[in-house]
């Protein structure tokens, strides 16, 4: 009988009372003692900051202290300093002053005040000058009582301040009755002392004076000070110098003297950071403030200090803050856990009472259960659901009749026994088994869905069970109920539904079309795609055969197929169907025999392969192309097989390159065609290529034909990957580059003609800028080739020729070829005359230059040029002077000698003088045109070695008759020891012909003497005679153009006046020298020297050593 | 047999007067004014001396004297410059010119026959 569990009583953490009073007492004793806690160690923080305050303000007081010290010391140091020396001089106070300052910005000024009798005051006053003005601005009360202490004046004599605005300079200090009162202060302690302090404009410019007395050396004992050295403080100095060490910079200073409050006048020392920010709880910063009294030697100075917000910024800071949270924190959770533990206490009462409530309605309806349990058993027995329960050890108390028919049992034999005792499959027990403890321990329904069990006869049922916990009675307890209902047949319906689905989805979804036939050739079944593909409607399909769409079919080869295909699985065969509209298409069929449900069908699948068909053709065409392009591509073309690297294709262009027929190349390798090194080549490149996997370029291979000639390829070999990137072939196009080669090769040869060719060779853009140069024309210019690189034509013609230089450019350019002659500057701006030939590039292949330039220097050939049309000019003359002289000549001379008829003594005088005067015309013009060819240095000189005494004996010999007309001596002095001479023979006798000629014609009496003399190089050759001699003055004129001197031609007016100009132009071109040396009215020496033969000096030393 | 002499020069002056002279002493003249005229005559009446001007029209005396040496049978010929250009000198000096000496105008005539009997030895007076 089912009963009524009684419920359990609800427990928790906290059993016995949790009453509403000691839930808000923990509360409150919680939240208490958080606050105490981190009250506490807030006020232990402000006394830790109280204490460290106090610290800082006592160093920084004593820092004060210490930087007022060290002014002190520095001042006695300067004191003791200035006590040695016997007197302190201005400069030396202003050099130790200035040192001192510079290292103490503190102090603004010292000042040295002597004590000086009054009565040398006038002579101090000077020293006031213009400067007291600036002191007035820091001292304004000097109007003291002067003649109250008239026995003692302090003028400030020395004064080095900081910045040179405060000068002090000559003021008595006793007349401002502060620092009067300072030095009196001074000379009572005999010590440093300090006052007067300033509150100037500026509170930061306030300044106070320290005074320090100083006593005449060897005067120690007395009392009175001699003088003072005074320095004034500037006092935010010294704060700043004594505080700015400190690392703690937040806490602001302020200092005063008398004020009670420095803040209101006091010099104020900032705090680092300014922002008055918030202070932490429980601190007031007014409670920090610090008001200190400092004895500053004998200045009481106020000091305050006081902290900004910054200052406390400690990092302990947030320690109360953590305190304070986590208390309140823990507070909080176990408050608020007592209240939820106090409000469920008040719950679980509720539920108790509505259970008791329920507990009784229950055995009220229990006792109507009863009345009708006769009336359920009979149901139970009579529905065809299987109803049974289970004790926990599967013994059954409940069965109906169903349960017992599906074991083969009565329902009385059943009830008591085991289940496993009667079920015949282990696994089965042990799944329902499992169940049954699921829902008795769980005490909880559970449904089985799909319960295999296997009945009395071995049959496999499958059941739909549930089964619940049910309280069977208080002896049993709980038992499990079990309900089941046999699904078995609709589980196979499900079954065959579902693998029918799943065939129709594979047959729809196909792209093939399926056609399922019968042995006659009908429809039984066809897809979607059979529909589409044919164009029927899938009923209207269904209703036609096999043989309207595929007509090479008919009955009898349908039976063939049919019959085969009970041997073989599976048929394919290629066919056409007919579409709807007639129209057919190639289809592909695969076909199959097949059992359904134990009937024998044909399952057609067919493919549409007109697709295919078309990209075949359209493969077809594209390699028809592609072999066409192989095939007649200008250049060598060929695969190879990658593993033995023998010919697979060989395109025309390679074997015709080749010389050999295309098909004895396909399966042979290179060494069947080629010599042993070029085929080693090949074999090795086209393993690299092999290996590398990727393209290699061989700019340049010889490569020898069939008929062994030697071509040269430019070769490009590339692997050729299947999908795994393995090579398969090699594939190599070549380009016969021997033609190019050959030319490039000529090219070549022709730059080296070029750079080494006589002329000079330019390659020249259109704008005229050199491209290439050669060496002789780099040479020619006089630059370095580098030079030449950066330079244009224009850069090397004479500024006057650039405009014919444009013209032949303009000229070149239409005609292809100008010829001209220029002016040309070297680097080093000298001139010279070049021949140009500028023919224009045409060649289309190398046209980064516009013209080909032709230089050669002509300077020497345009010399000589001028030289023979000079020298041609001057035989001109000659010719057409001489000519008619001739003539004139020819005629006297026949009329002289009676060839033309007698002629009378006075016509024979006539022509006889006509004839003299011809004789000195004709000199006259031989002359001149000689000394004109000597002066154009168009004569060549006929040099050879002669021996000087026949030359002197050869014109002694002209000239003998001359002397003898005139009774004078004619000697000559040889010496037949001398060496040769180098000279032109025939001029070197017209210069002695000249000098005796001379000689001779001046001398009136005595003798003219000839001699010769060895001077070193040079034999000298002297004509002395006895004549009128030449003035010293007049020597000068002698050798000029037509000198004839003035003297001389009172003698022999007939000269020429050229004879000696042109005697010293030939004695110079011979390399010698011609002197005269002369007395006047006592006679004259002419001599030159003739340069001894090359080879012949050997000969005259031998001589002197013999 | 008189020396035969031709005079080759084209101002008809010098020629007239050079004639007179080398007549008188003997010697068979001919005269020619220009080169061509000169070569011409030259080769038809072989003469034993040649007085050659070398400022001529046409060919000058230089390549007269040339063209005269070729001619076969005019070896023995001798040639005399007679030229108021003075450079006549340097060339025969150093030039290997087709002649054998030179006289340079104005010339006497003792320097001229001089020259003559040097090369062609005593005229035969007939």
């Amino acid at each position: 009988m089912p009963q009524i569990q009684k419920p359990k009583r609800v427990s928790g953490l906290v059993s016995g009372r949790v009453t509403l009073i000691s839930v808000l007492i923990v509360t409150f004793i919680g939240l208490s003692s958080t606050a105490a806690t981190s009250y506490l160690f807030l006020k232990n923080q402000q006394e830790a900051f109280r204490a460290k305050f106090q610290t800082d303000v006592e160093q920084r007081v004593i820092s004060i202290q210490k930087e007022i010290q060290s002014i002190k010391q520095v001042m006695n140091a300067l004191t003791s300093f200035y006590q040695a020396s016997k007197r302190v001089e201005r400069s030396e106070f202003q050099k130790f002053s200035s040192s001192l300052l510079t290292d103490n910005d503190e102090i603004n000024g010292l000042y040295w005040v002597p004590r000086i009798p009054h009565a040398w005051r006038d002579s101090y006053e000077g020293l006031n000058g213009g400067s007291g003005e600036s002191l007035g601005k820091v001292i304004t009360d000097f109007e003291g009582d002067a003649a109250a202490d008239a026995a003692e004046y302090y003028p400030v004599f020395f004064a080095e301040p900081q910045n040179g605005s405060e000068l002090m300079l000559g003021r008595d200090i006793k007349l401002n009755g502060a620092l009067k009162k300072l030095l009196d202060d001074v000379k009572d302690s005999g010590v440093t002392r300090a006052g007067l302090w300033m509150d100037a404009a500026s509170a930061n410019d306030a300044t106070f004076f320290v005074a320090t007395p100083f006593y005449r050396s060897g005067a120690e004992s007395e009392e009175e000070p001699a003088g003072y050295l005074m320095g004034s403080i500037n006092v935010s100095a010294l704060l700043e110098s004594s505080f700015h060490h400190f690392q703690n910079q937040n806490i602001e200073i302020f200092a005063s003297m008398g004020s009670d409050d420095p803040r209101i006048s006091g010099v104020r020392y900032p705090a680092a950071t300014l922002s008055d920010g918030q202070t932490p709880v429980f601190i007031s910063r007014k409670d920090f403030r610090t008001l200190l009294t400092l004895d500053v030697e004998g200045q009481q100075w106020k000091l305050l200090f006081y902290p900004t917000a910054a200052y406390f910024e400690a990092p302990l800071s947030w320690i109360p803050w953590a305190i304070l949270f986590i208390g309140l924190l823990i507070t909080a959770l176990f408050s608020g856990y007592l209240w939820s533990v106090y409000l469920s206490k008040k719950t679980l009462h509720k539920l108790n009472r509505q259970l008791k409530a329920e507990v009784t309605e229950r055995h009220a309806a229990e006792k109507k259960v009863r009345a009708s349990e006769g009336r359920i058993r009979q149901i139970v027995d009579l529905v065809p659901q299987m109803i049974y329960a289970r004790d926990k050890d599967g013994c059954f108390l409940l069965a109906n009749k169903q349960v017992a028919d599906a074991y083969g049992k009565k329902v009385e034999d059943l009830i008591g026994t085991r289940y496993q005792d009667i079920h015949l499959s282990s696994d089965e027990i042990q799944r329902c088994l499992r169940d049954d403890s699921v829902v008795l321990e769980k005490n909880q329904a559970v449904t089985v869905l799909e319960e295999t069990f296997t009945d009395v006869h071995g049959g496999r049922r499958v059941l739909q069970t549930t089964k619940i916990p049910y309280f069977w009675n208080d002896a049993v307890g709980w038992v499990v109920l079990g309900v089941s209902i046999d699904v078995t047949e609709r589980k196979q319906l499900e079954n065959v539904r579902l693998s029918e689905e799943r065939y129709r989805g594979v047959i729809e979804q196909s792209v093939d079309s399926i056609l399922l036939v019968t042995k006659s050739g009908e429809f039984v079944d066809v897809n979607q795609t059979a529909c589409s593909t044919l164009g029927y409607q899938h009923q209207e399909l269904l209703k036609m055969n096999l043989f309207d769409i595929d007509p090479s079919y008919n009955e009898k080869s349908l039976a063939v197929c049919w019959d085969q295909l009970a041997k073989q699985k599976k048929k394919i065969t290629e066919s056409f169907f007919l579409r709807k509209n007639n129209s057919t298409y190639p289809v592909e069929v695969s076909i199959t025999r097949v059992s359904i449900r134990n009937e024998h069908f044909l399952l057609f699948s067919a493919r549409d392969i007109s697709q295919l068909k078309r990209m075949n053709r359209e493969l077809e065409k594209v390699n028809t192309f592609l072999d066409l392009i192989f095939e007649n591509i200008p250049n060598m073309v060929f695969i190879k097989d990658a593993k033995d690297l023998r010919f697979i294709r060989f395109n025309k262009t390679g074997a015709d390159l080749i010389g050999v027929e295309r098909e004895s190349m396909i399966g042979k390798n290179d060494f069947d065609f080629f010599p042993k090194e070029e085929a080693d080549f090949f074999t090795q490149k086209d393993r690299e290529v092999l290996a590398g996997g990727k393209l290699v370029d061989i700019p340049e291979e010889p490569i020898s034909t069939h008929d062994n000639q030697v071509r040269y390829l430019h070769t490009k070999k590339i692997p050729i990957c299947d999908k795994n990137n393995k090579p398969i072939y090699l594939l190599g196009i070549s380009e016969d580059i021997t033609e190019q080669k050959m030319a490039l090769s000529k090219l070549r040869q022709s730059n080296i003609a070029m750079e080494n060719a006589l002329d000079g060779i330019a390659q020249i853009d259109k704008d005229s800028g050199y491209v290439v140069v050669n060496g002789a024309y780099t040479e020619m210019l006089g630059y370095t080739s580098a030079e030449m690189k950066r330079a244009v034509w224009g850069d090397h013609v004479h500024p006057q020729d650039r405009g014919k230089m444009k013209e032949l450019l303009s000229a070149a350019q239409i005609e292809g070829k100008a010829e001209g002659e220029l002016r040309a500057l070297r680097k080093d701006g000298s001139l010279f005359y070049e021949q140009v030939v500028l023919i224009k590039n045409e060649n289309e292949f190398d046209s980064d230059f516009a013209f080909y330039c032709f230089f050669k220097d002509i300077t020497e050939k345009k010399y000589r040029t001028s030289i023979e049309s000079k020298s041609d000019l001057i035989s001109m003359v000659s010719h057409e002077l001489r000519t008619p002289l001739h003539s004139i000549r020819e005629g006297i001379s026949v009329m002289l000698d009676g060839l033309v008829g007698e002629i009378s003594e006075d016509q024979k005088d006539i022509l006889m003088t006509n004839m003299m005067s011809l004789d000195r015309l004709t000199r006259l013009v031989n002359s001149f045109l000689d000394f004109q060819r000597l002066e154009a240095g168009v004569v060549e000189f006929d040099f050879k070695n002669h021996n000087v005494n026949d030359l002197i004996k050869k014109a002694v010999m002209e000239i003998e008759s001359l002397a003898k007309t005139k009774n004078l001596q004619l000697t000559v002095d040889t010496d037949e020891s001398l060496p040769l001479v180098r000279c032109d023979s025939d001029r070197t006798i017209l210069v002695l012909l000249n000098l005796l000629g001379n000689a001779i014609k001046f001398t009136e009496k005595g003798f003219v003497a000839v001699s010769v003399l060895l001077t070193g190089n040079s034999v000298k050759v002297s004509v002395k005679d006895t004549g009128v001699g030449i003035k010293d003055e007049e020597i000068p004129r002698l050798f000029q153009k037509f000198g004839q001197l003035e003297s001389g031609k009172m003698i022999a007016p007939a000269g020429t006046g050229l004879g000696l100009a042109i005697s010293r132009k030939i004695v110079e071109a011979q390399h010698g020298v011609l002197e005269v040396e002369s007395d006047y009215n006592q006679g004259s020496v002419f001599s030159f020297t003739l340069p001894i033969a090359v080879g012949s000096a050997q000969k005259v030393i031998k001589k002197v050593l013999s | 047999m008189s020396k035969k002499i031709l005079i080759v020069d084209d101002e008809s002056e010098v020629l007239k007067f050079l004639l007179l002279r080398l007549e008188q002493d003997g010697y068979t003249v001919r005269v020619a004014m220009d080169g061509e005229t000169a070569v011409d005559l030259a080769s038809k009446d072989i003469p034993d001396l040649v007085l050659l001007d070398i400022n001529l029209p046409k060919i000058d005396g230089y390549e007269v004297a040339a063209q005269i040496k070729e001619i076969p049978g005019l070896i023995r010929t001798k040639i005399i410059f007679a030229t108021a250009d003075s450079r006549v000198r340097t060339r025969m000096k150093q030039e290997n010119l087709p002649a054998d000496d030179y006289l340079i105008k104005p010339f006497s005539a003792g320097e001229m026959f001089t020259l003559i009997e040097k090369h062609l030895g005593e005229p035969l007076s007939s």
